[in-house]
C-alpha cells in the first residue's frame, strides 16, 4: 500500500503546479473575531437559542434548585449516567433511590434506559449547541441511546462560540473525542417533514444551572 | 445504462417527481437564504471559507502528509488508494483480518462513487446503511438522487411501500411511523455491528481529526460502538486548522438545510483510550485519490473546494426539473456536472456541462463562492477540443459564422428563413424541422417568428417620424458656473 501513496502523493505534488487556482479575496482578517459578551448575555442569548431548537429548558437559580428539578425529571425512570463523581452540582445525590446504568454497564443493559443524564464541556450561546467531550466516566452513550437527553449546563460552560472552545481543545496534548450537540436528533428524509429521535434522543432537556 | 438524454427524457415524464423536486428545492433554497442572511458578516465567512479551502490546495501533498503524521499520532491507522478498487480491497481486509462479520455505514459520497457495499456483500461482510434517506435507498436498490436529500424523489407512499415489502412491516405513510419502525430496526444492527464504516465531512489537518455531521445521530453511533472504524475519505476533503473548520461549520449547515450548525458535528480523534468504555478499537482512515488528482492539474482544480452542501442542485432550474438520477453517477446537480466528467473523464460525459442555462444560480449561493460556470464553459471547451462534436453542427456553426458575419447576406438570410418558417409552422409552433434542423426541434418547440424582423419594423419607425431626436440621451447638464464638460472633450 505504500506505492500507493507514493504514487498518489507525486501525482497530486505535479498536478499542484499545473493547477488553476483563482487567488482568493484580499485584505481578509485571519481569524473570526468573537465579540466579548458577559454572562448574562450569554444565558440569555444561549436559552433563546435552545428554545428555538425545541429544547425544553429550565433555569435553577441555584445547585440546589438545579438538582430538584433533575431529580423530579428522572424519578422513576430508568437513569443512563455519567459516572457520578463526574456530574456536575452535586448531581450524584439525584441518583440516589433510581435504578442507574453507567459507560461500564452492558451494551444492552444502557440500551433498556428511558433518560440519560450528563454534564457538558461547554454551551455555545451562538447555536445553543452543547460541546461534549468524552473521557473516563464520561462515556457518549447517554447522550445518545436513550430517547430523553437532561444535560446540566453551568455558568461557567457558557461562551459565545465554537471558536473559543477550540482555542481551549487545542491545548490538549491529545485531542480526545468531543461531538457539538445542537438539539434534539432529527431528519427531513421523507418528504422534507421534520421527525425528531430517528437515531438520537428525540427529546433534549436542558438545565441552565448557575 | 441509457443515455443523458433517454435519462432526461424519463425523469421529464415522470409528475410525481417534478413536484416531489419542486416543492423539496424551493423550500430547502428558502431556508439557505434566511439562515444565511441570519449570519452576522456572512460575506466575509464565506471568503474566508473559500481562501481556507482554496489555499490548501495549493500544496495539497504537503497537507497530506501533515494530515497523515497527526493522524498516526492519534493512534490512526493511514492506508491509500489509488481508486476505488483499491480502496475497497482495503476495507475487506480490514474487516477479514478483524474478523468482522456485521458493518454498519453511516452517509458517504466516496464510497458510492466506489460501490464499497457491492464489494463487502462479495467478500461476506453484511452492509446496512443507517442514515435514513439511504436505508431507504438500500431497501429499494436504487441510488441517492440529491447530496444531502438522498430520497427528494420519492413519495412518502412509495417509501412506505418499500418498507412493507422489504422488511414486512405494516404498510404507513406516516413519515413519524416509517422513521419509528427505522430506529428500531436500525438500533438492533448498531447494537451487534462489528464494523464502522463512515465517510469524512472534513479532516482537520493541524489535529489529525475526523469531523463528521448528521442530524440523525448515525455518525454517532457508527463511530461509537463497533469494535472497528474505518473512514473512507477523498484527499481533497482537509481543512487546515480547527479555526477553518469553525468557519465551514458555519457554512454548511446553512447552506444544506437552512440551519445554523447540524444537530450532531462530531470530531473523531482516534480509538477508544483506557478509561472509556466506548469508541472503535482500532480506527483507519483511507485516503482515496480515484481521479480527483487528475482534476487537481487542470482548469477544474477550484471544484475540489466544494463541501458538498447541495446548495447549488436547490438552486439550479435544470436540477429542479430532471432531479439527480438523471446525471447518471453519484454527484447530481451542477458540482456533479464538473465533478463527474473530472472524475471519470470528459468523453464519456461531455452532455453533463451542457445541463445548465449558465444562469450562474449556482455560483450565487455556492458557500465557498466556486465558480461552477466557468468551468462548465471549460468542459464545454473540452469536449469540442476532443473533436466530437456531430460534423453537422461544426458544418451549421462555420455557415452561421459566414451568414452572421455578413449584414447583407444575414438580412436576406433573416427575411428567407421567416418565410419559410412560417410556411412549417402549425397554430403558430414549428415542431418539427426538416434534415439538419430536426435535431433542434426534436426536443424543443419553437414560436413561429414575427412576420417583420427587428430591422424592419426599426426602418418603418424612423421613417413615419419626420424630426427624430438628435441623440437619444437627454443633454448632460452643465455644471454651475463651470466650463462646460463635454465642449472640452471636442
Amino acid at each position: 500500500m505504500s506505492d500507493a501513496r507514493l504514487a498518489i502523493l507525486s501525482k497530486v505534488r505535479q498536478a499542484q503546479v499545473r493547477a488553476f487556482i483563482p487567488d482568493p479575496p484580499e485584505g481578509l482578517p485571519r481569524r473570526l473575531a468573537y465579540p466579548p459578551m458577559d454572562l448574562p448575555g450569554l444565558r440569555a442569548r444561549c436559552r433563546a437559542e435552545l428554545e428555538l431548537l425545541g429544547v425544553e429548558v429550565h433555569a435553577a437559580e441555584s445547585e440546589a434548585e438545579a438538582r430538584g428539578l433533575v431529580k423530579g425529571l428522572i424519578r422513576g425512570k430508568v437513569v443512563l449516567s455519567w459516572d457520578a463523581d463526574q456530574l456536575p452540582c452535586g448531581m450524584a445525590e439525584c441518583l440516589e433511590g433510581e435504578k442507574v446504568v453507567f459507560g461500564g454497564d452492558s451494551r444492552e443493559e444502557q440500551g433498556k434506559a428511558d433518560i440519560g443524564l450528563t454534564g457538558c464541556e461547554a454551551a455555545l450561546a451562538e447555536t445553543g449547541s452543547v460541546a461534549m467531550m468524552a473521557g473516563p466516566g464520561r462515556p457518549r452513550t447517554p447522550s445518545l441511546l436513550p430517547y430523553v437527553h437532561v444535560v446540566v449546563i453551568r455558568g461557567s460552560d457558557l461562551m459565545l462560540g465554537m471558536g473559543e472552545f477550540f482555542d481551549r481543545y487545542r491545548e490538549q496534548a491529545r485531542p480526545p473525542y468531543v461531538v457539538f450537540i445542537t438539539g434534539p436528533s432529527r431528519t427531513a428524509d421523507i418528504e422534507l417533514s421534520l421527525t425528531l429521535g430517528v437515531h438520537g434522543p428525540g427529546k433534549l432537556i436542558a438545565i441552565l444551572a448557575p | 445504462m441509457p443515455g443523458f438524454l433517454e435519462r432526461v427524457e424519463t425523469a421529464l415524464e415522470d409528475d410525481g417527481l417534478k413536484v416531489a423536486l419542486g416543492r423539496a428545492t424551493e423550500r430547502l433554497a428558502s431556508r439557505r437564504s434566511t439562515a444565511l442572511s441570519g449570519l452576522e458578516n456572512s460575506d466575509l465567512v464565506r471568503d474566508m471559507a473559500r481562501r481556507a479551502k482554496l489555499g490548501l490546495l495549493k500544496d495539497l501533498a504537503g497537507s497530506l502528509e501533515t494530515f497523515e503524521r497527526n493522524l498516526k499520532r492519534n493512534g490512526i491507522q493511514v492506508h491509500w488508494a489509488r481508486d476505488g478498487k483499491e480502496a475497497n480491497k482495503t476495507v475487506v481486509e480490514i474487516a477479514r483480518k478483524a474478523d468482522c462479520k456485521r458493518a454498519v455505514k453511516s452517509k458517504s459520497m466516496v464510497t458510492e462513487e466506489t460501490h464499497l457495499n457491492q464489494a463487502l456483500l462479495a467478500a461476506g461482510v453484511d452492509v446496512l446503511e443507517t442514515d435514513l434517506g439511504e436505508y431507504i435507498v438500500q431497501l429499494a436498490g436504487t441510488t441517492p438522487s440529491h447530496i444531502i436529500l438522498p430520497i427528494i424523489h420519492m413519495t412518502k407512499e412509495r417509501i412506505g411501500r418499500v418498507m412493507h415489502e422489504k422488511i414486512s412491516v405494516p404498510y404507513s405513510d406516516d413519515p413519524e411511523v416509517l422513521c419509528k419502525i427505522a430506529r428500531a430496526k436500525l438500533r438492533e444492527a448498531f447494537l451487534s455491528a462489528d464494523l464502522g464504516i463512515t465517510g469524512a465531512n472534513f479532516g482537520v489537518v493541524d489535529t489529525g481529526a475526523i469531523c463528521l455531521v448528521s442530524n440523525e445521530g448515525n455518525a454517532r453511533l457508527v463511530t461509537s460502538l463497533p469494535r472497528v472504524h474505518v473512514v473512507c475519505m477523498g484527499i481533497e476533503k482537509l481543512v487546515p486548522s480547527l479555526a477553518d473548520l469553525d468557519l465551514m461549520l458555519k457554512v454548511l449547515g446553512r447552506s444544506a438545510t437552512g440551519q445554523k450548525i447540524t444537530t450532531y458535528s462530531s470530531l473523531v480523534t482516534g480509538p477508544r483510550r483506557p478509561g472509556e468504555t466506548e469508541g472503535p478499537e482500532e480506527m483507519h482512515v483511507i485516503l482515496i485519490d480515484n481521479g480527483r488528482s487528475d482534476i487537481l492539474g487542470g482548469d477544474l482544480a477550484e471544484i475540489l473546494g466544494c463541501i458538498r452542501c447541495g446548495a447549488c442542485l436547490n438552486a439550479c432550474p435544470v436540477y429542479k426539473h430532471i432531479g439527480g438520477h438523471a446525471y447518471g453517477d453519484t454527484y447530481p446537480g451542477p458540482v456533479g456536472a464538473i465533478v463527474t466528467p473530472g472524475l471519470r473523464g470528459v468523453a464519456a460525459w461531455k452532455e453533463l456541462p451542457d445541463a445548465s442555462s449558465l444562469c450562474g444560480a449556482c455560483k450565487e449561493v455556492c458557500p465557498v463562492r466556486l465558480d461552477i460556470p466557468r468551468m462548465l464553459l471549460q468542459l464545454r471547451k473540452a469536449a469540442v477540443d476532443l473533436g466530437t462534436a456531430p460534423w453537422a453542427l461544426s458544418l451549421g456553426l462555420w455557415g452561421f459564422g459566414v451568414v452572421a458575419s455578413r449584414p447583407g447576406l444575414f438580412r436576406l438570410a433573416a427575411r428567407l428563413g421567416g418565410f419559410a418558417a412560417r410556411l412549417v409552422a402549425r397554430d403558430g409552433w414549428i415542431d418539427r424541422l426538416p434534415g439538419l434542423l430536426g435535431g433542434w426541434t426534436r426536443s424543443r418547440d419553437l414560436r413561429v417568428p414575427a412576420s417583420k424582423t427587428f430591422q424592419q419594423l426599426w426602418q418603418e419607425r424612423q421613417s413615419r417620424k419626420p424630426a427624430p431626436p438628435r441623440s437619444a440621451f437627454p443633454p448632460e447638464p452643465r455644471l454651475p458656473g463651470g466650463p462646460d464638460r463635454r465642449r472640452d472633450h471636442v
